[in-house]
């Protein structure tokens, strides 16, 4: 029997129903593939055959959670450039080579549908350095950022981002405006995903990151250690003891770190851990990098690369005085070596060393801070820091009661000195604390060659107005004089330049005497 | 059969063979997703006792993912229950170690939790968190731990004040902590199914029960830290006895010389006759569930126990002095207090001591016998306990300098007090500092760092009575002074 007539029309139609349902689902799969393919791809940028360029422009991991995609990072010092003082990242003391379009200390990586760019470890461990106000920059990997102002950084992140000209149309058009090219896709992601996703992200980071606000602004060539990490466990930093709160420090160099690790020195400027693998650690959560997008591969060569013969200071390029450092030598030997080593490559200290051990601080004498920022508390608490990695877990920090002695490697590139970088000079660090520069200008690096460290003096270089550091609180606002074994928090507290100073510490040498010493320590 | 039954079995039989296969392998997931066992090892058994646990997981365990990120979600929570009580100048910082628990650098979590696998891994106490002693010997220096001796920091009862109010917040959602998880634990797609449907529903609802069980501890005075109401606990919660109005706060006791005390009687006022029934109701009351292991445990515990020794005094010791004063403790303290005294172990009845008499009341022999039949039920009978003995028992004094707040209740902050009639012992006092005090032994207990720091003691609270026990308020201050010295030996 025939169907009949209706019954075949309604027959047509479902089966049309069926095959457009289908195509629907079929598209919606496609759909869903594509998106999981496109934003699950995790590709960093290596340069495995490149160790040194691995150090510079390898990725910790951190642009997993941290990344700001390439045509944001490019166009925001555009977007904002009140905030930043210039128009480009090196306002901030970001250091450009030719040939890469991002400054050293940035990463890339492909993750979540973009090329996104975070720091790395040579954000703050690389510098510059030049002989005169007119010669060429000399870059050095390893050595202590001395120009990048880390906190000026987080706060023009946090503040271009949470400004009004942060939307998604202005983000767009200064996208545009770099010259980067996205898909039809990338471009709706990014105006209506990726701008509202950093806007959520930096609130967290400003508010988290609220401790600067309650300390000296640290200026270029500093930040704070440890207080991120409390951040990070998310501390509620309103409840702290007062003298718990401030945590400047300099940053340190990274050369030699094979000999370093070799004699288990301890590592950080108060002594706190004596494992080289859990400082790098420790110090990639400042990247951005937590246990669950650590790039292992890549921190395993920047870390092999760090332990090789080849990551040494470069040595002191001008003129030594050798009559002069031959006087210096024994007065190093006799004051100095113990704790600081026998020169800049033998760390070893002689009979009594002490080199990479902790001087309690009521004999150092110098500022508190940083010392009692670090807390029996948080030590403890870090022993959960990787806790799903039992091979990777935090086990070696331990409170300390004073700062430790470091060997003195490339010293001449490393000022200015003590933790928190408050005498501008070695030739400064060898007076008494009454006589060292109260007030000074850090930024700069133009080298001071009769002194040893950077020029400190000048209130400016090539336009551009240098960091005033001031040792202490003149104001009428003071608090009282502190105690030498406490931080007592207050305007400029942290910045004091007392201590390593006495008979012992060869401050009542000669100045001729002085002089040679520093003529000696340029062998370094 | 008929030929259409066997029709619709030969039908059947695939379908019934995929839901036996499915069934199986369903039930191989959830074994293994959640009630999988794993192991503990550990380099020695001082750690074994510090971090070991008592197979109280499937009761009491908390994943421990969500357990260790629950702090860095909830600050503010953090910050408000492990200062309320204290001084207003308390300060606070992050993590479990604001509730004053004992943590070793480089350790996972403080001295006392465990973290064992079930299925995933679960955060479980063990006997180490009440009885591991915390102290400093100035206010500059890093702690040190004394195994088995009176967690007199821990606040036992702002840490479960805080896991309760976290359940309570809107924060302990699946969205919330996920990521904070995601950021220390590798995380595939199944275990976020099990943290979104099960693991963090299942926490909450716990807390959430705890909450109910422990609601009666908002009507009685607050423990304050080194304390717990030790036999209201199990008679509320285990036994699910009606509350009732008694109040039982007791100091966390020592550990050491226990394995000196056989035949007498143990806990405040002489509840246990030996020590195994200590440790196993101790050990029950924590989640630790009867059954494979469990006596082999106790007595391990208990033989961990009975070796346990105090660190020596920190300071100097007057040699003479002591010498003069144990003549005194001979002839005024010997008889109650040392291993060998005739009344040592023994209760005095509280007519005679004179000392708070609530703890005593909240203990009755009905008591004691609706708990032992609820142990026995569980399966461990044999560890039978009693009601309070009405007084309290007489202990050996071993570790004295690390014992304070004196007194059962906690309710004197130093030796010396302690010999001064109760007329002259302070009223108010801050507890839970953890500085030896090295002139009247004890912890420092007033001053501004004791007031920063410590817990506000009120003696004119019930069960926090500071009288009694006048023996030796009549000695001359050189004898009390010699009798301390001589103390600080003990």
């Amino acid at each position: 029997m025939p169907t009949p007539q209706p019954m075949r029309a309604l027959n047509r139609a479902l089966r049309l129903i069926g095959a457009l349902a289908a195509g629907a689902l079929l598209f919606v799969a496609l759909a869903a593939g594509f998106l999981y393919y496109d934003l699950s791809r995790d590709r960093p940028q290596t340069f495995y055959d490149d160790p040194v360029k691995q150090f510079e422009y390898g990725s910790t991991g951190g642009e997993i959670l941290a990344g700001l995609p390439v045509g944001i990072f490019k166009a925001l010092p555009k977007l904002c450039p009140d905030y930043l003082h210039g128009d480009s990242w090196a306002a901030l003391g970001f250091i450009y080579q030719p040939g890469m379009d991002r400054p050293i200390g940035t990463s890339l990586r492909h993750s979540l549908g973009f090329d996104r760019i975070a720091l790395n470890c040579a954000a703050c461990h690389t510098g510059i350095y030049r002989a005169t106000p007119d010669s060429q920059p000399v870059i050095v990997r390893g050595m202590p950022a001395n120009r990048l102002d880390l906190a000026r950084f987080t706060r023009f992140l946090t503040g271009c981002i949470t400004d009004e000209r942060f939307n998604p149309w202005q983000v767009e058009q200064a996208v545009r405006d770099t010259g980067t090219h996205y898909s039809w896709f990338q471009w709706q992601l990014l105006k209506y995903g990726v701008v509202p996703a950093m806007r959520e992200a930096v609130l967290l980071v400003k508010y988290r990151f609220r401790f600067l606000d309650h300390e000296p602004a640290p200026g270029p060539g500093r930040f704070d250690t440890f207080n991120p990490e409390k951040a990070l466990l998310n501390w509620p930093f309103e409840h702290l003891a007062p003298s718990e709160t401030i945590g400047l420090a300099d940053f340190p160099s990274l050369w030699l770190q094979g000999p370093r690790a070799k004699l288990d020195m301890h590592l950080h400027w108060d002594g706190n851990n004596d494992s080289v693998d859990e400082r790098n650690r420790s110090a990639a959560f400042g990247t951005g990098a937590v246990p669950t997008t650590l790039d292992r591969k890549s921190m395993a060569v920047i870390a092999g690369w760090l332990r090789t013969d080849h990551n040494v200071p470069p040595k002191y390029p001008f003129r030594i005085d050798a009559m002069k450092a031959a006087e210096g030598k024994p007065l190093y030997d006799h004051y100095c070596a113990a704790c600081h080593g026998m020169s800049g490559r033998d760390f070893s200290g002689g009979a009594n060393g002490k080199v990479g051990q902790v001087t309690p601080i009521a004999k150092i004498g110098t500022d508190p801070c940083r010392l009692d920022n670090y807390t029996h508390a948080l030590s403890a608490e870090q022993g959960n820091l990787y806790a799903a990695y039992p091979d990777e877990r935090f086990s070696h920090f331990r409170k300390t009661d004073g700062y430790a002695n470091l060997p003195l490697d490339g010293i001449w590139l490393r000022g200015p000195y003590l933790h928190n970088g408050s005498v501008p000079t070695v030739r400064d660090l060898l007076n008494p604390s009454d006589e060292r520069p109260k007030v000074f200008y850090r930024g700069n690096d133009v080298i001071d060659q009769k002194k040893l460290g950077f020029v400190s003096a000048v209130l400016s270089e090539g336009g551009v107005p240098l960091f005033r550091y001031q040792t202490q609180c003149t104001g009428l606002d003071c608090p009282p004089p502190d105690t030498v074994t406490t931080c007592v928090p207050g305007p400029w507290a942290g910045n004091s330049n007392r201590g390593h100073e006495g008979p012992a510490y060869g401050t009542d040498l000669t100045p001729e005497q002085k002089d040679a010493i520093v003529e000696y320590l340029k062998t370094f | 059969m008929k030929p259409a039954v066997k029709r619709w079995l030969r039908r059947l039989a695939p379908w019934l063979a995929g839901l036996v296969v499915a069934t199986a392998l369903g039930a191989g997931l959830v074994w293994w997703k959640f009630f999988e066992p794993g192991q503990q090892h550990f380099a020695n058994t001082t750690d074994r006792f510090n971090y070991g646990s008592l197979n109280g997981e499937l009761v009491v365990g908390l994943p421990y993912p969500v357990f260790m990120i629950l702090p860095r979600v909830f600050p503010d929570l953090i910050a408000k229950y492990s200062t309320q009580g204290y001084g207003p100048e308390k300060p606070a910082y992050g993590g479990y170690g604001a509730f004053g628990l004992a943590w070793e650098e480089g350790q996972r979590l403080p001295v006392g939790l465990s973290i064992r696998k079930l299925g995933y891994d679960r955060v479980t106490i063990n006997c180490a968190l009440c009885h591991t002693a915390s102290y400093r010997l100035s206010p500059d220096s890093e702690p040190h731990f004394a195994v088995g001796g009176p967690a007199h920091t821990l606040n036992l009862q702002g840490l479960l004040r805080f896991l309760i109010a976290a359940s309570q917040d809107a924060r302990f959602s699946f969205p919330r902590l996920l990521p904070e998880i995601s950021l220390n634990f590798p995380m595939d797609v199944l275990d976020e199914a099990d943290y979104a449907t099960v693991i963090i529903p299942a926490a909450r609802t716990a807390l959430h029960i705890a909450r109910q069980q422990l609601g009666w501890m908002d009507a009685k005075p607050a423990w304050g830290p080194g304390r717990d109401d030790a036999f209201n606990l199990p008679k509320y919660i285990l036994t699910q006895t009606p509350w009732d109005d008694t109040v039982g706060n007791t100091k966390f006791p020592a550990l050491w010389g226990l394995g000196a005390k056989n035949g007498r009687l143990y806990h405040t006022a002489g509840e246990g006759k030996t020590l195994y029934t200590v440790v196993a109701t101790s050990a029950i009351g924590i989640g630790s569930l009867p059954g494979r292991g469990f006596g082999e445990r106790n007595k391990w515990i208990e033989t961990f126990i009975a070796n346990l020794q105090p660190p020596p005094y920190p300071g100097k010791i007057d040699k003479m002095l002591a010498a003069d004063g144990k003549t005194i403790y001979q002839a005024r303290c010997a008889e109650c207090h040392s291993a060998g005294g005739t009344r040592t172990g023994t209760v005095i009845p509280l007519a005679e001591i004179g000392t708070d008499p609530e703890r005593v009341r909240a203990w009755t022999q009905a008591n004691a016998d609706r708990m032992n039949v609820v142990v026995g039920l569980l399966g461990a009978g044999h560890a039978k306990i009693q009601g309070a003995q009405g007084g309290y028992v007489a202990k050996p004094l071993v570790g004295v300098w690390l014992l304070g707040p004196y007194l059962h209740n906690g309710s004197v902050p130093t030796l010396w007090d302690l010999l001064c009639p109760p007329d002259q012992r302070p009223a108010t006092f801050f507890t839970g500092y953890d500085v030896v005090d090295f002139s009247h032994v004890g912890f420092v207990s007033t001053g501004s760092d004791a007031e920063t720091h410590g817990f506000r003691f009120d003696a004119a609270l019930r069960g926090n009575g500071n009288g009694g026990h006048l023996y030796g308020t009549g000695l001359s201050d050189d004898n009390k002074r010699a009798l301390i010295e001589y103390l600080k030996t003990l």
